[in-house]
């Protein structure tokens, strides 16, 4: 079996400066990012969490109400260590234009940005959530670090897109290279490049053809928007290799979050995998919500035929009773025995529960013995507040 | 579909909302993974206020030769408040679920994980409930 996560020595030490938190959706990947960016922050760091898709009211609690696209201070944290949290919520369109607007010429951007090709691409191209949100992480690096002797932020959280393809960023240098030296780009974009005349035949015969099926609208557009990205492309690959570089370096750890329920682990197994295949610096693994019960030593089989048995006996004393005149005290004494036989019931489905997530957390950890990992209790309610965050940094410390 | 939990329903009422706007009529809604209910709402009150007596459930567990230590006791009492706590919040979501006037179908939390028996289990359901 692996070591134990320690997230205080992570979380506090001065080299490490970006946390990232990958995993399925619907694990706890904002919850978790959020708690470590507070306790890191009450410890004393200066701390930004970038958060992708958070809970409404998880969102309201760090002061987040509109997507803004730039850190705010998270107000009624405790400072006294000195520490500061700033927090904001992902923006992914406002992140592609200001991409667009540091590569290309004023009046190029303005064409890229109204086109409305890209309008569609940007805001619902599958994967540019992924690119966006490193892309941003990549432009906090940039801010934290502007004063180099007075850092702006000690450490960025933060939490990925909740998506299969979340990983999908490690791609990115990639993807973006494939997409804009593909066939059928290259198709599109052609009329605008190639001048010679026996490819525009062959060319054209494409464009029209394409024209037919796609709209001219659409497809000059699509055109323009091409010819246009062509220009930043250098740009975008640079920074593209600059954020793979920035996360593959020690100042980085990886934390990978799962819940104890097959699928979540299946997953989680894969993106261990596919970090460690890229060689990034993974710290280790969450396995967050495991369930507990609170009456440990009562395992869930005895609790079903102690229930049996209160309500043996309870039947015994009715039949007994029955034409007696104790009524009173003998409905007295089934009332509350109902009630413990409920606890009961209800402590076996839970304990049943509880091991269940035990093993597929045990057997998850003992998957990969590399790996430090740490257990986070299930929280009775949803975590929606600073108190709420508090104790699940507290329960991700191990406390 | 949706479960009773806070985010899920919210993206729900965003949705249908979403939905709506551009004209595209909504069926019904189904709410998955419902926890069996185990204690009478009376218990869940008396749980969530911390009035079930502790003097009695150590007595009944003694009845049935369980050593009632205040571990043990406490242990069912806190698993209760927790779980009454979980239901209220169930209740407020499926209160915002029925505001959305929808018929409502409702399926049970399969705790073996999702194969092809769990699938009948669903279809059954949907069905008894009379979704067409």
């Amino acid at each position: 079996m692996g070591s134990v996560l320690d997230i205080d020595a992570l979380i506090g030490d001065p080299q490490t400066r970006i946390i990232v938190c990958c995993g399925a959706g619907g694990v706890g990947k904002t919850t978790t990012a959020a708690a470590l960016g507070l306790r890191a922050a009450e410890s004393g760091r200066r701390v930004v969490v970038l958060t992708i898709d958070p809970a409404r009211r998880l969102a309201q609690s760090l002061g987040l109400t509109t997507l803004n696209n730039t850190p705010r201070a998270v107000e009624d944290i405790n400072s006294t260590q000195g520490g500061s949290l700033d927090a904001m919520m992902l923006d992914m369109k406002r992140t592609f234009d200001e991409v667009v607007q540091a590569h290309a010429t004023p009046d190029k951007a303005e064409q890229i940005l109204a086109n409305p090709f890209y309008q569609a691409v940007s805001s619902s191209f599958a994967g540019t959530q992924e690119y966006m949100a490193m892309e941003k992480l990549g432009q906090l690096r940039l801010e934290a670090d502007h004063d180099p002797d007075n850092p702006r932020w000690e450490l960025i959280v933060v939490d990925t897109p909740p998506s299969r393809s979340a990983l999908d960023f490690l791609d990115a240098p990639k993807r973006l290279g494939s997409f804009l030296d593909g066939r059928f780009i290259r198709l599109l974009a052609a009329p605008a490049k190639v001048g010679g005349r026996v490819f525009s035949t062959g060319v054209n015969i494409v464009t029209t053809t394409l024209t037919k099926v796609l709209g001219s609208q659409m497809l000059s557009d699509v055109q323009t928007f091409v010819a246009a990205l062509d220009t930043m492309f250098g740009g975008f690959r640079m920074r593209a290799d600059h954020t793979y570089a920035l996360l593959s370096d020690r100042a980085t750890a990886f934390i990978v979050v799962a819940a104890p329920e097959r699928d979540a682990l299946r997953e989680a197994s894969f993106f261990v995998d596919r970090l460690n295949e890229e060689e990034m610096p993974l710290a280790g693994l969450v396995v967050n919500r495991v369930y507990r019960v609170s009456a440990s030593g009562l395992s869930a089989a005895r609790a079903v035929s102690a229930a049996e048995q209160l309500g043996d006996l309870e039947d015994t004393k009715t039949s007994s009773s029955s034409g007696g005149s104790s009524d009173v005290d003998s409905s007295g004494v089934s009332e509350h025995a109902a009630i413990t036989q409920g606890l009961l019931r209800l402590h076996a489905v839970q304990a049943e529960i509880a091991a269940r997530h035990q093993a597929l957390a045990k057997r998850f950890i003992a998957g990969h013995p590399d790996m430090p990992a740490v257990e986070v209790p299930a929280a009775s309610g949803d975590i929606h507040d600073l108190v709420g965050l508090r104790a699940v940094g507290d329960a991700l410390a191990g406390h | 579909m949706t479960l009773l939990e806070e985010m899920p329903v919210q993206e729900t009422v965003d949705t249908i909302a979403d939905l709506r706007a551009v004209g595209i009529p909504i069926g019904g809604v189904i709410v998955n993974q419902l926890r069996e209910e185990i204690l009478t709402l009376d218990v869940l009150e008396a749980a969530s206020r911390a009035a079930i007596s502790r003097e009695d459930v150590a007595t009944d567990l003694s009845r049935v030769h369980l050593r009632a230590t205040d571990a043990l006791v406490d242990g069912l009492l806190a698993e209760a408040r927790d779980h009454a706590e979980r239901i209220a919040l169930e209740h407020d979501e499926a209160k915002i679920i029925a505001g959305l006037c929808r018929p409502t179908y409702r399926l049970p939390s399969l705790s073996e994980g999702v194969d092809v028996n769990g699938i009948h289990v669903m279809a059954e359901a949907l069905v008894a409930q009379g979704m067409a």
